[in-house]
């Protein structure tokens, strides 16, 4: 079976910021796969390149076996996308926004009424229907966003910093939810700074650092990429392999020097 | 001293950064510069070249009811009460600067800032000192009586937006109304001489500023009581505002999110759009986006008439469009020319909806770059809805007037067609150009006038066709024929633009 997603030697600059360094990275069907990194290390630009709202400087993206290059339109068709900060249609109610994400999306009336009607059950957002967005909190709208990214049911959801924002209720939701998708074999891949969050949520994460993925695996093997004890948690490897990387011992040692 | 400074400092690296956001802002502002010295060069001669043949001393009444209007302008102003900047807020109201040092530092950053706008005031002063040839004590005296004055609105302004923050009681917003009827009702004599009130017999600082200044252009000195006046009120406005600056201010201030007062950013925009909608949403919530089976065509253009009844766009512009019509209804120009003007300047509607549309649509735009959505159907959807609206509105009022007026209203529809066609698809393909990356902190103003400029030169050829057929006066088949011709050449640029608009959209970054 062909991977859902295939990142090759995947290169970002902004001016004379590199943010990008060659990753490469391959996300198995099925499977909830887990993008952790410190601040500023490629998480976003990552996913904003995979989604189509970024240009990649150079580099491959394999979506379900699509060339997101050469067919720009076709690979959308299977993911869903939630991005870190979100700015929805305020002049739109919910309901209409959920409409629209699904038209523009090609879902058949019928199939947007019934998965609108359960998502916004699932997130007790039932009563804010119509309601302007403009008049939604932070919260709902993070809801609602992962609602709209649901209603074409893609093979793939993209979710940028998923959780952060959302009341402890809704976090259960949506791990709920994610758990049915991959039972139906869907896959969903996040990218978060929350480590506890990845090491409960996720089946394999990659590490990214600088730029390039330092490590990929599930939490054993990087145990022992990172030469770590069996019961070494998520954050005592993550901790390890970045202060391991090469680059960041530059960095350390160049910041001593100017100090 | 050093609060003071740190916070000026502060202050205006914010205003220095929302200038030089964009080069083309940084532009925007030595064309201003440019203008309004050539402006005001012009009017120092002019105005010098006058006062040779009149005594300016007669012109007291008309002075002080300049600078009364200044004052009340002022006034009003201060309604707004003690509004500070919201970075402000979090940065200095949590440090020990006091409230005395924040007030001091921004009428110093305030002062700064305006003695930009000031420069054609003091050039003005300089051309007329130098074309009267008033000796240098004149010349510095008149330079410091402008300055004080200044000082005496700013003052005054300052203490009242505070007093105004501190006593909510609607009493003091009444005194201050009455205050600005005091300031402008001796106006009342320039419409009305039998008027019995004037300027020159009221104790007004207006009055005394006027005084003193028109003296001294004289080559006079000025009145004792003028003098001393103007001193008393300059002392009284200090007073208050050093009584004022005492209050613990930091806890009425109101916060606007801005970093500057020119702050064109799309984030104030932004925020200037959401309260747009909490204001006009109310009346669009029955005209809903449903499940209702169409084309997604047909749903993405109610869509944006959706956007535009709620952010109050619609409203804008047929509110325009009804002023227009009573203008033209009750005005004395000739009614065709103004049908005329009409048709050609029913290029600005797709100008105001595409700018509002780049506000409103642009954070959100994502929803819709990562869907299979090709944008060539939904630019084209978008482009018919600006159409649709930037040619109804005119076509309507075009209609009323020509049906009032009995004239000849053929071309003026047909070029209210084109330039509808041609203006959305310009100003569209200039926006959608303006949200790559590199271009995105272009001001508006910018992206607007080159819309203009796209869509005047594309439509040329129907200027064109329109002043043959005014020269020639055809017949009415004529115009239709022409008027064919002009409708062709603009869906063809319209269908040029579009796939350009396809083309550039697909590189939009976010």
């Amino acid at each position: 079976m062909t991977p859902i997603l295939e990142v090759y030697d995947l290169w970002k600059s902004y001016g004379d910021i590199q943010a990008l360094r060659g990753l490469t990275l391959r996300v198995e069907r099925g499977e909830i796969f887990g993008l952790i990194g410190p601040n500023g290390a490629g998480k976003t630009t990552t996913l904003t390149i995979i989604v189509g709202l970024l240009s990649m400087d150079r580099g491959k993206i394999i979506v379900d076996g699509v060339d997101i290059i050469k067919q720009p339109y076709e690979y959308k068709k299977l993911i869903g996308y939630v991005p870190e900060s979100i700015s929805l249609p305020e002049y739109l109610t919910l309901e209409e926004f959920l409409i629209y994400s699904g038209r523009i999306r090609n879902v058949p009336n019928e199939l947007i009424r019934k998965r609108m009607n359960y998502y916004l059950k699932v997130f007790e957002l039932e009563n804010k229907r119509r309601s302007l967005i403009l008049s939604l909190s932070r919260g709902m709208r993070q809801k609602a966003a992962i609602a709209a990214a649901l209603i074409h049911d893609p093979e793939l959801l993209i979710l940028d910093e998923p959780l952060v924002g959302i009341d402890p209720v809704g976090q259960h939701r949506i791990k709920e939810i994610f758990s049915e998708r991959i039972k139906e074999g869907k896959t969903i891949f996040i990218s978060t700074h929350m480590l506890d969050t990845a090491e409960r949520m996720c089946s394999r994460v990659a590490v990214i650092h600088w730029g390039r993925i330092v490590a990929s695996g599930d939490l054993s093997t990087l145990r022992g990429i990172a030469r770590e004890g069996t019961d070494a948690t998520l954050e005592e490897v993550f901790l390890k392999l970045t202060e391991e990387s090469e680059e960041f011992n530059l960095w350390k040692a160049d910041n001593e020097t100017s100090s | 001293m050093r609060q003071v400074l740190n916070v000026y400092l502060v202050k205006i690296k914010a205003v220095l950064g929302a200038v030089r956001a964009s080069r083309i802002n940084l532009l925007l502002m030595y064309l201003y510069l440019l203008g309004t010295s050539i402006g005001s060069f012009s009017l120092g001669i002019g105005l010098s070249q006058s006062l040779r043949f009149i005594n300016p001393i007669a012109f007291i009444d008309e002075a002080s009811a300049l600078i009364s209007a200044f004052l009340a302008v002022a006034i009003t102003l201060s309604f707004r009460g003690f509004t500070v900047f919201d970075y402000e807020e979090s940065l200095f109201f949590t440090s020990t600067i006091t409230p005395r040092a924040f007030i001091a530092a921004t009428m110093l950053s305030d002062l700064t800032v305006f003695s930009i706008f000031l420069i054609p005031l003091f050039l003005t002063l300089w051309i007329f000192t130098t074309m009267l040839v008033l000796p240098l004590t004149i010349a510095l005296s008149l330079l410091a009586t402008v300055i004080l004055l200044l000082i005496f609105i700013a003052f005054i302004k300052q203490s009242l937006s505070i007093l105004i923050s501190i006593r909510r009681e609607p009493m003091l917003r009444f005194i201050l109304v009455f205050l600005i009827a005091l300031l402008l009702l001796p106006a009342t004599s320039f419409i009305d001489p039998r008027f019995p009130l004037r300027y020159r017999s009221l104790p007004y600082p207006s009055t005394f500023a006027a005084e003193v200044l028109l003296h001294l252009l004289s080559r006079e000195a000025p009145p004792t009581t003028s003098l001393l006046g103007f001193f008393l009120y300059l002392a009284f406005s200090t007073t208050l505002l050093i009584i004022c600056s005492g209050r613990d201010v930091f806890r009425y201030a109101r916060p606007i999110p801005f970093y500057s007062a020119f702050d064109a950013s799309m984030r104030m925009q932004t925020i200037k759009m959401k309260r747009s909608i909490s204001a006009f949403s109310r009346m669009g919530m029955k005209f809903t986006l449903d499940l209702k089976p169409s084309p997604i065509s047909h749903f993405l253009m109610k869509k944006e008439l959706i956007r535009m009844v709620r952010d109050g766009s619609l409203f804008f512009v047929t509110f325009l469009y009804a002023i227009i019509l009573i203008i033209g209804l009750v005005g004395e120009k000739a009614p065709s020319a103004w049908i005329l003007v009409l048709a050609t300047y029913s290029l600005l509607i797709p100008t105001m909806l595409i700018a509002n549309w780049r506000i409103g649509e642009f954070d959100s735009l994502w929803t819709l770059l990562t869907s299979p959505l090709n944008l060539k159907i939904f630019f084209s959807s978008l482009l018919y809805a600006f159409i649709a609206v930037s040619t109804f509105i005119p076509t309507v009022t075009i209609l009323i007037l020509g049906i009032l007026t009995r004239l000849n209203i053929v071309m003026p529809l047909f070029l209210a067609a084109s330039a509808s066609m041609i203006g959305s698809s310009a100003n569209l393909f200039v926006t959608i150009h303006f949200l790559e990356r590199k271009r995105r902190a272009t001001s508006g103003v910018i992206v607007a006038w080159l819309s203009f400029l796209l869509s005047g030169i594309l439509l040329a050829p129907t200027y064109a066709c329109i002043s043959l057929n005014l020269i020639f006066e055809t017949s009415f088949f004529t115009d239709l024929l022409f008027g064919a011709l002009i409708l062709l050449y603009s869906y063809v640029i319209f269908k040029l633009l579009l796939e350009r608009i396809e083309h550039k959209a697909l590189s939009i970054e976010i």
